[in-house]
Protein backbone atom coordinates (compact mmCIF):
# COMPACT_ATOMS: atom_id res chain seq x y z
CA UNK A 1 0.00 0.00 0.00
CA UNK A 2 1.15 3.17 -0.46
CA UNK A 3 2.66 5.25 1.77
CA UNK A 4 1.51 8.76 0.71
CA UNK A 5 -1.91 7.57 0.46
CA UNK A 6 -1.97 5.80 3.94
CA UNK A 7 -0.77 9.62 5.33
CA UNK A 8 -3.77 11.28 4.05
CA UNK A 9 -5.66 9.39 6.92
CA UNK A 10 -5.67 12.27 9.54
CA UNK A 11 -6.78 15.04 6.39
CA UNK A 12 -9.66 12.62 5.42
CA UNK A 13 -10.69 11.80 8.81
CA UNK A 14 -11.14 15.91 9.51
CA UNK A 15 -12.04 16.93 6.13
CA UNK A 16 -9.04 18.57 5.00
CA UNK A 17 -9.07 17.05 1.71
CA UNK A 18 -11.11 18.03 -1.96
CA UNK A 19 -13.04 16.46 -3.80
CA UNK A 20 -10.62 14.18 -5.74
CA UNK A 21 -8.90 13.03 -3.26
CA UNK A 22 -11.50 12.10 -1.09
CA UNK A 23 -12.61 9.96 -3.80
CA UNK A 24 -8.73 8.46 -4.15
CA UNK A 25 -8.57 7.95 -0.14
CA UNK A 26 -12.14 6.12 -0.01
CA UNK A 27 -10.48 3.55 -3.14
CA UNK A 28 -7.72 3.18 -1.13
CA UNK A 29 -9.86 2.52 2.10
CA UNK A 30 -11.66 -0.08 0.55
CA UNK A 31 -8.34 -2.05 0.38
CA UNK A 32 -7.13 -1.06 3.26
CA UNK A 33 -8.59 -1.98 6.49
CA UNK A 34 -5.60 -0.36 9.09
CA UNK A 35 -6.94 2.85 7.40
CA UNK A 36 -10.40 2.19 7.99
CA UNK A 37 -9.63 1.65 11.62
CA UNK A 38 -7.34 4.56 11.77
CA UNK A 39 -9.54 6.87 10.48
CA UNK A 40 -12.43 5.73 13.05
CA UNK A 41 -10.02 6.62 15.41
CA UNK A 42 -9.34 10.53 14.83
CA UNK A 43 -12.65 10.94 14.49
CA UNK A 44 -13.35 10.15 17.36
CA UNK A 45 -10.59 12.11 18.61
CA UNK A 46 -11.30 15.13 16.79
CA UNK A 47 -14.94 14.91 18.18
CA UNK A 48 -13.21 15.81 21.23
CA UNK A 49 -12.42 19.25 20.14
CA UNK A 50 -16.19 20.07 19.80
CA UNK A 51 -16.02 20.16 23.78
CA UNK A 52 -14.42 23.29 23.32
CA UNK A 53 -16.65 25.28 21.11
CA UNK A 54 -20.75 24.27 22.06
CA UNK A 55 -23.00 26.35 21.82
CA UNK A 56 -26.74 26.22 22.34
CA UNK A 57 -29.08 26.21 19.09
CA UNK A 58 -32.11 28.80 19.64
CA UNK A 59 -35.52 27.76 20.22
CA UNK A 60 -36.53 28.55 16.42
CA UNK A 61 -34.26 25.88 15.48
CA UNK A 62 -34.87 23.17 17.81
CA UNK A 63 -38.63 23.43 16.43
CA UNK A 64 -38.08 23.75 12.85
CA UNK A 65 -35.73 20.33 13.22
CA UNK A 66 -38.56 18.88 15.49
CA UNK A 67 -40.99 19.90 13.02
CA UNK A 68 -39.53 18.83 9.62
CA UNK A 69 -38.81 15.07 10.97
CA UNK A 70 -42.18 14.25 11.10
CA UNK A 71 -42.08 14.94 7.44
CA UNK A 72 -39.42 12.51 6.65
CA UNK A 73 -39.01 8.67 7.07
CA UNK A 74 -35.80 8.12 8.28
CA UNK A 75 -33.64 5.41 5.47
CA UNK A 76 -33.70 1.78 6.27
CA UNK A 77 -30.27 0.53 7.55
CA UNK A 78 -27.83 -0.97 5.47
CA UNK A 79 -27.62 -4.30 5.00
CA UNK A 80 -25.09 -6.66 3.29
CA UNK A 81 -25.19 -10.14 1.63
CA UNK A 82 -22.45 -12.65 2.02
CA UNK A 83 -19.52 -13.24 0.17
CA UNK A 84 -20.29 -15.79 -1.95
CA UNK A 85 -23.15 -13.99 -3.48
CA UNK A 86 -21.69 -12.20 -6.21
CA UNK A 87 -22.63 -14.19 -9.65
CA UNK A 88 -25.89 -13.11 -9.18
CA UNK A 89 -25.57 -9.93 -7.90
CA UNK A 90 -28.80 -7.46 -8.20
CA UNK A 91 -30.33 -9.67 -10.25
CA UNK A 92 -33.79 -9.31 -9.97
CA UNK A 93 -33.62 -6.65 -7.49
CA UNK A 94 -36.89 -4.05 -8.11
CA UNK A 95 -35.91 -0.62 -9.63
CA UNK A 96 -36.13 1.14 -6.45
CA UNK A 97 -33.49 -0.80 -4.54
CA UNK A 98 -30.75 0.06 -7.10
CA UNK A 99 -29.21 3.56 -6.30
CA UNK A 100 -28.30 3.11 -2.70
CA UNK A 101 -25.08 1.66 -1.75
CA UNK A 102 -25.66 -2.37 -0.65
CA UNK A 103 -29.64 -2.61 0.22
CA UNK A 104 -30.74 -6.59 -0.76
CA UNK A 105 -33.51 -8.28 -1.34
CA UNK A 106 -34.68 -9.55 1.93
CA UNK A 107 -34.13 -12.85 1.32
CA UNK A 108 -30.55 -11.85 1.31
CA UNK A 109 -30.33 -10.62 4.20
CA UNK A 110 -28.02 -12.41 6.89
CA UNK A 111 -27.49 -10.86 10.17
CA UNK A 112 -24.19 -9.25 10.71
CA UNK A 113 -22.72 -12.39 12.34
CA UNK A 114 -24.07 -14.45 9.88
CA UNK A 115 -22.65 -12.48 7.03
CA UNK A 116 -19.13 -12.23 9.16
CA UNK A 117 -19.03 -15.90 9.60
CA UNK A 118 -20.11 -16.95 6.24
CA UNK A 119 -16.99 -14.74 4.85
CA UNK A 120 -14.73 -16.26 7.32
CA UNK A 121 -15.15 -19.78 6.01
CA UNK A 122 -15.70 -18.64 2.49
CA UNK A 123 -11.99 -16.40 2.62
CA UNK A 124 -10.61 -18.67 4.43
CA UNK A 125 -9.96 -15.48 6.81
CA UNK A 126 -9.40 -15.84 10.89
CA UNK A 127 -12.24 -13.75 12.25
CA UNK A 128 -10.83 -12.10 15.14
CA UNK A 129 -13.79 -11.16 17.49
CA UNK A 130 -13.02 -7.57 17.91
CA UNK A 131 -11.94 -6.02 14.41
CA UNK A 132 -14.92 -4.13 12.87
CA UNK A 133 -16.54 -6.08 10.54
CA UNK A 134 -15.51 -3.82 7.73
CA UNK A 135 -12.33 -5.36 7.82
CA UNK A 136 -13.57 -8.71 6.81
CA UNK A 137 -16.96 -7.54 4.73
CA UNK A 138 -16.35 -6.33 1.65
CA UNK A 139 -19.51 -4.83 0.25
CA UNK A 140 -19.99 -5.83 -3.43
CA UNK A 141 -19.29 -2.77 -4.93
CA UNK A 142 -15.73 -2.92 -2.49
CA UNK A 143 -15.07 -6.44 -4.43
CA UNK A 144 -15.25 -4.93 -7.72
CA UNK A 145 -13.18 -2.06 -6.83
CA UNK A 146 -10.13 -4.22 -5.36
CA UNK A 147 -10.22 -6.66 -8.15
CA UNK A 148 -6.80 -7.58 -9.83
CA UNK A 149 -7.84 -6.31 -13.31
CA UNK A 150 -10.36 -2.77 -11.94
CA UNK A 151 -9.69 0.01 -14.10
CA UNK A 152 -10.63 3.69 -12.86
CA UNK A 153 -12.40 6.13 -15.38
CA UNK A 154 -12.77 9.75 -14.53
CA UNK A 155 -14.91 12.39 -15.37
CA UNK A 156 -14.83 15.62 -13.84
CA UNK A 157 -18.93 16.93 -13.98
CA UNK A 158 -19.40 20.33 -12.30
CA UNK A 159 -16.23 20.04 -10.43
CA UNK A 160 -17.09 17.18 -8.96
CA UNK A 161 -15.05 14.05 -9.98
CA UNK A 162 -17.10 11.26 -11.00
CA UNK A 163 -15.65 7.79 -11.08
CA UNK A 164 -16.25 4.37 -12.58
CA UNK A 165 -14.36 1.15 -11.67
CA UNK A 166 -14.67 -1.36 -13.78
CA UNK A 167 -14.05 -5.35 -13.85
CA UNK A 168 -13.42 -7.06 -16.82
CA UNK A 169 -13.07 -10.42 -15.24
CA UNK A 170 -16.30 -9.66 -12.35
CA UNK A 171 -18.02 -7.69 -15.72
CA UNK A 172 -19.10 -5.40 -13.10
CA UNK A 173 -18.53 -1.67 -13.45
CA UNK A 174 -19.04 0.67 -9.39
CA UNK A 175 -20.38 4.28 -10.14
CA UNK A 176 -18.63 6.58 -7.37
CA UNK A 177 -19.68 9.63 -6.88
CA UNK A 178 -19.42 12.72 -3.86
CA UNK A 179 -21.36 15.98 -3.45
CA UNK A 180 -23.72 14.95 -6.16
CA UNK A 181 -26.93 16.68 -5.36
CA UNK A 182 -30.43 14.74 -5.29
CA UNK A 183 -31.90 14.90 -8.95
CA UNK A 184 -34.40 17.38 -9.22
CA UNK A 185 -37.88 16.85 -8.38
CA UNK A 186 -39.79 14.51 -10.26
CA UNK A 187 -36.47 13.28 -11.95
CA UNK A 188 -33.49 10.49 -10.82
CA UNK A 189 -30.20 9.81 -12.32
CA UNK A 190 -30.05 7.07 -14.91
CA UNK A 191 -26.89 5.17 -15.75
CA UNK A 192 -26.16 3.64 -19.14
CA UNK A 193 -24.10 1.14 -20.44
CA UNK A 194 -22.88 1.64 -23.96
CA UNK A 195 -23.12 -1.99 -25.57
CA UNK A 196 -22.33 -2.78 -28.34
CA UNK A 197 -24.74 -3.35 -31.36
CA UNK A 198 -27.06 -2.47 -28.67
CA UNK A 199 -26.39 1.74 -27.46
CA UNK A 200 -27.26 2.68 -24.36
CA UNK A 201 -28.64 -0.29 -22.17
CA UNK A 202 -30.27 1.17 -18.83
CA UNK A 203 -27.66 0.39 -15.71
CA UNK A 204 -29.60 1.40 -13.32
CA UNK A 205 -31.34 4.69 -11.58
CA UNK A 206 -28.68 6.03 -9.51
CA UNK A 207 -29.30 8.07 -6.04
CA UNK A 208 -27.24 9.62 -3.96
CA UNK A 209 -27.23 9.24 -0.11
CA UNK A 210 -28.77 11.83 2.10
CA UNK A 211 -24.61 13.02 2.27
CA UNK A 212 -24.71 13.51 -1.30
CA UNK A 213 -22.31 10.10 -1.69
CA UNK A 214 -22.58 7.63 -4.65
CA UNK A 215 -21.38 3.75 -4.41
CA UNK A 216 -22.91 2.03 -6.56
CA UNK A 217 -23.03 -1.27 -8.76
CA UNK A 218 -24.47 -0.76 -12.30
CA UNK A 219 -26.62 -3.26 -13.18
CA UNK A 220 -25.85 -5.43 -16.67
CA UNK A 221 -22.70 -6.57 -18.49
CA UNK A 222 -19.44 -4.17 -17.62
CA UNK A 223 -17.33 -6.34 -19.48
CA UNK A 224 -19.48 -5.84 -22.86
CA UNK A 225 -19.93 -2.61 -22.43
CA UNK A 226 -17.30 0.12 -24.52
CA UNK A 227 -18.75 3.09 -22.44
CA UNK A 228 -20.94 4.37 -19.70
CA UNK A 229 -22.96 7.17 -19.41
CA UNK A 230 -25.32 9.07 -17.01
CA UNK A 231 -28.74 10.92 -17.85
CA UNK A 232 -31.03 12.75 -15.66
CA UNK A 233 -34.77 10.88 -16.61
CA UNK A 234 -38.28 10.74 -14.92
CA UNK A 235 -38.50 9.41 -11.99
CA UNK A 236 -37.96 5.67 -11.76
CA UNK A 237 -35.76 6.17 -15.12
CA UNK A 238 -36.92 5.50 -18.51
CA UNK A 239 -36.24 2.63 -21.52
CA UNK A 240 -33.65 4.88 -23.53
CA UNK A 241 -32.09 7.92 -22.72
CA UNK A 242 -34.15 10.48 -23.04
CA UNK A 243 -31.09 13.85 -22.08
CA UNK A 244 -28.20 14.33 -22.75
CA UNK A 245 -25.82 12.60 -20.77
CA UNK A 246 -23.98 14.81 -17.74
CA UNK A 247 -20.82 11.90 -17.80
CA UNK A 248 -19.99 10.22 -20.67
CA UNK A 249 -17.02 7.93 -19.78
CA UNK A 250 -15.63 5.37 -22.60
CA UNK A 251 -13.99 2.28 -21.49
CA UNK A 252 -10.40 2.84 -23.04
CA UNK B 1 -18.28 11.07 36.57
CA UNK B 2 -17.87 7.59 35.71
CA UNK B 3 -15.31 7.18 32.80
CA UNK B 4 -15.11 3.35 33.22
CA UNK B 5 -14.67 1.17 30.35
CA UNK B 6 -18.70 0.62 29.20
CA UNK B 7 -20.55 -2.31 28.34
CA UNK B 8 -19.05 -4.67 24.95
CA UNK B 9 -21.00 -3.02 21.85
CA UNK B 10 -18.40 -1.41 20.73
CA UNK B 11 -14.71 -3.07 19.95
CA UNK B 12 -12.52 -1.88 22.91
CA UNK B 13 -10.45 0.48 20.79
CA UNK B 14 -13.02 2.36 19.31
CA UNK B 15 -14.67 2.69 23.07
CA UNK B 16 -12.02 3.59 24.60
CA UNK B 17 -11.96 6.75 22.91
CA UNK B 18 -15.78 7.40 21.98
CA UNK B 19 -16.06 6.81 26.46
CA UNK B 20 -13.81 9.66 27.04
CA UNK B 21 -15.75 11.79 24.87
CA UNK B 22 -18.85 11.31 26.85
CA UNK B 23 -19.60 9.24 29.79
CA UNK B 24 -20.74 6.05 29.40
CA UNK B 25 -24.37 6.21 30.82
CA UNK B 26 -24.66 9.46 28.34
CA UNK B 27 -22.73 7.84 25.42
CA UNK B 28 -25.66 4.67 25.84
CA UNK B 29 -28.47 6.62 25.77
CA UNK B 30 -27.22 8.04 22.51
CA UNK B 31 -26.91 4.90 20.95
CA UNK B 32 -30.50 3.79 21.99
CA UNK B 33 -32.17 7.14 21.05
CA UNK B 34 -30.60 6.94 17.82
CA UNK B 35 -31.87 3.41 17.37
CA UNK B 36 -35.14 4.54 17.91
CA UNK B 37 -34.77 7.26 15.89
CA UNK B 38 -33.84 4.95 13.29
CA UNK B 39 -37.42 3.08 13.79
CA UNK B 40 -39.13 6.43 13.74
CA UNK B 41 -39.82 7.76 17.59
CA UNK B 42 -39.32 11.64 17.80
CA UNK B 43 -39.67 11.48 21.29
CA UNK B 44 -36.06 9.71 21.49
CA UNK B 45 -35.08 12.20 18.80
CA UNK B 46 -36.14 15.16 20.82
CA UNK B 47 -33.99 13.56 23.63
CA UNK B 48 -31.21 13.38 21.31
CA UNK B 49 -31.40 16.49 19.89
CA UNK B 50 -31.13 17.90 23.58
CA UNK B 51 -28.16 15.84 24.24
CA UNK B 52 -25.97 17.26 21.30
CA UNK B 53 -27.22 20.16 20.16
CA UNK B 54 -24.54 22.37 21.92
CA UNK B 55 -21.67 20.44 20.24
CA UNK B 56 -23.00 19.98 16.86
CA UNK B 57 -24.26 23.69 16.63
CA UNK B 58 -21.49 24.81 18.65
CA UNK B 59 -18.69 22.70 16.22
CA UNK B 60 -21.00 24.41 12.91
CA UNK B 61 -20.82 27.65 14.05
CA UNK B 62 -17.08 27.41 14.86
CA UNK B 63 -16.25 26.44 11.20
CA UNK B 64 -19.22 28.37 9.18
CA UNK B 65 -19.48 31.51 11.44
CA UNK B 66 -22.09 33.29 10.32
CA UNK B 67 -24.66 32.35 12.54
CA UNK B 68 -27.60 32.83 10.17
CA UNK B 69 -25.81 29.77 8.34
CA UNK B 70 -25.10 28.25 10.83
CA UNK B 71 -28.80 28.16 12.05
CA UNK B 72 -29.46 26.27 8.79
CA UNK B 73 -26.37 23.95 8.59
CA UNK B 74 -27.56 22.94 12.57
CA UNK B 75 -30.84 21.91 10.95
CA UNK B 76 -29.67 20.27 7.54
CA UNK B 77 -27.01 18.21 10.06
CA UNK B 78 -29.92 17.02 12.42
CA UNK B 79 -32.39 16.20 9.57
CA UNK B 80 -29.37 14.17 8.48
CA UNK B 81 -28.78 12.17 11.11
CA UNK B 82 -32.12 11.27 11.46
CA UNK B 83 -32.40 10.48 8.11
CA UNK B 84 -29.71 8.09 8.14
CA UNK B 85 -30.03 6.91 12.16
CA UNK B 86 -30.84 3.47 11.11
CA UNK B 87 -27.59 3.28 9.29
CA UNK B 88 -25.55 4.12 12.48
CA UNK B 89 -23.27 1.15 13.55
CA UNK B 90 -22.05 1.23 16.99
CA UNK B 91 -19.54 -1.52 15.86
CA UNK B 92 -17.83 1.18 14.02
CA UNK B 93 -17.92 3.73 16.36
CA UNK B 94 -18.91 6.10 19.01
CA UNK B 95 -22.76 7.58 18.32
CA UNK B 96 -21.26 11.35 19.54
CA UNK B 97 -18.54 10.89 16.54
CA UNK B 98 -20.51 9.73 14.09
CA UNK B 99 -22.83 12.35 14.69
CA UNK B 100 -20.04 15.35 14.81
CA UNK B 101 -18.51 13.80 11.40
CA UNK B 102 -21.78 14.64 9.71
CA UNK B 103 -22.02 17.90 10.98
CA UNK B 104 -18.42 18.61 10.16
CA UNK B 105 -18.51 17.54 6.79
CA UNK B 106 -21.86 19.78 6.23
CA UNK B 107 -20.08 22.45 8.05
CA UNK B 108 -17.11 22.47 5.47
CA UNK B 109 -19.11 21.57 2.63
CA UNK B 110 -20.81 24.55 3.51
CA UNK B 111 -17.45 27.32 3.79
CA UNK B 112 -15.88 25.86 0.86
CA UNK B 113 -19.12 26.43 -1.90
CA UNK B 114 -19.55 29.64 0.14
CA UNK B 115 -15.93 30.57 -0.41
CA UNK B 116 -16.28 30.44 -4.22
CA UNK B 117 -18.50 33.53 -4.02
CA UNK B 118 -17.48 35.47 -1.23
CA UNK B 119 -14.37 36.00 0.21
CA UNK B 120 -14.64 34.38 4.17
CA UNK B 121 -13.84 36.70 7.31
CA UNK B 122 -10.66 36.57 8.36
CA UNK B 123 -11.70 36.76 12.06
CA UNK B 124 -10.46 33.65 13.38
CA UNK B 125 -11.90 33.56 16.96
CA UNK B 126 -15.31 32.24 17.42
CA UNK B 127 -17.85 34.61 19.03
CA UNK B 128 -18.39 33.89 22.37
CA UNK B 129 -21.83 32.43 22.10
CA UNK B 130 -24.61 32.98 25.22
CA UNK B 131 -25.43 29.83 26.78
CA UNK B 132 -28.49 30.62 28.44
CA UNK B 133 -30.42 27.47 29.35
CA UNK B 134 -27.26 25.73 31.10
CA UNK B 135 -27.75 25.19 34.57
CA UNK B 136 -24.25 25.29 37.13
CA UNK B 137 -24.28 21.61 36.46
CA UNK B 138 -23.86 21.43 33.04
CA UNK B 139 -21.41 24.47 32.68
CA UNK B 140 -19.30 22.81 35.18
CA UNK B 141 -19.76 19.42 33.62
CA UNK B 142 -18.87 21.64 30.47
CA UNK B 143 -15.89 23.13 31.54
CA UNK B 144 -14.42 20.03 32.91
CA UNK B 145 -14.93 18.10 29.58
CA UNK B 146 -13.51 20.89 27.40
CA UNK B 147 -10.52 22.02 30.50
CA UNK B 148 -9.73 17.65 29.88
CA UNK B 149 -10.07 18.11 26.13
CA UNK B 150 -7.70 21.38 26.47
CA UNK B 151 -4.88 19.27 28.90
CA UNK B 152 -4.82 16.33 25.86
CA UNK B 153 -4.45 19.48 23.27
CA UNK B 154 -1.22 20.80 25.52
CA UNK B 155 0.25 17.14 24.57
CA UNK B 156 0.34 18.27 20.39
CA UNK B 157 3.70 20.49 19.58
CA UNK B 158 2.41 24.19 18.83
CA UNK B 159 2.96 23.30 14.94
CA UNK B 160 0.63 20.45 15.23
CA UNK B 161 -2.20 22.26 17.44
CA UNK B 162 -2.03 24.91 14.79
CA UNK B 163 -2.08 22.64 11.42
CA UNK B 164 -5.49 20.59 13.45
CA UNK B 165 -6.83 24.18 14.39
CA UNK B 166 -7.10 25.04 10.86
CA UNK B 167 -7.98 21.70 9.37
CA UNK B 168 -10.95 20.76 12.08
CA UNK B 169 -12.35 24.85 13.39
CA UNK B 170 -11.26 26.59 10.19
CA UNK B 171 -12.03 24.24 7.88
CA UNK B 172 -9.12 24.33 5.27
CA UNK B 173 -8.03 21.03 3.39
CA UNK B 174 -4.34 20.03 4.36
CA UNK B 175 -3.25 21.71 0.65
CA UNK B 176 -4.97 25.34 1.75
CA UNK B 177 -3.29 24.91 5.65
CA UNK B 178 0.14 24.41 3.99
CA UNK B 179 -0.57 27.52 2.20
CA UNK B 180 -1.76 29.36 5.61
CA UNK B 181 1.68 28.20 7.11
CA UNK B 182 3.95 28.78 4.37
CA UNK B 183 4.74 24.92 4.68
CA UNK B 184 5.68 22.22 2.48
CA UNK B 185 2.36 20.77 1.47
CA UNK B 186 3.35 16.88 2.52
CA UNK B 187 4.42 18.61 5.71
CA UNK B 188 0.58 19.98 6.76
CA UNK B 189 -0.51 16.42 5.90
CA UNK B 190 1.73 15.01 8.53
CA UNK B 191 1.38 17.51 10.86
CA UNK B 192 -2.62 16.69 10.75
CA UNK B 193 -2.30 13.11 10.93
CA UNK B 194 0.49 13.19 13.65
CA UNK B 195 -1.90 15.53 15.45
CA UNK B 196 -4.74 13.62 15.59
CA UNK B 197 -2.94 10.25 16.87
CA UNK B 198 -1.26 12.48 19.83
CA UNK B 199 -4.58 14.01 20.56
CA UNK B 200 -6.49 10.18 20.40
CA UNK B 201 -3.71 8.87 22.53
CA UNK B 202 -3.41 11.51 25.33
CA UNK B 203 -7.84 11.45 25.58
CA UNK B 204 -6.95 7.98 25.93
CA UNK B 205 -4.31 8.09 28.85
CA UNK B 206 -6.96 11.50 30.24
CA UNK B 207 -9.21 8.63 31.18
Amino acid sequence: MSADIHSLSGAYAVDAVDGDERVLFEEHLALCPECRVEVASLREAASALADLTRAETGPDVRRAVLDKIGTVRPLPPLVQRPAYDTATEHRGIPTEEVGTVVRMPRRHVLTWAGAAAAAAVVGGVTWQQFRPQEEVQLTAAEKVIRASDAHRFQQSVDGHTMTIVRSPAMRRAVLIAEGMPAAPKGKDYQAWFDLPGQGMVSAGVVRPDASDNVMVILEGDAAAATGAGLTVEPTGGSPAPTSDPIMLIPFT
Amino acid sequence: MSRMAGPDRTPASLTGRGSAVVSVARADSLIDWLQASGRGDQDAFASLYDAVSSRVHGLVLRVVRNPAQADEVTQEVFLDIWRQSARFDPQRGSALSWMLTIAHRRAVDRVRSAQATTERDSAWVAENQDTPHDSTAERAERSLDAQRVRNALDALTDTQRGAVELAYFGGYTHTEVAGLLDIPLGTAKTRIRDGLIRLRDSLGGAR
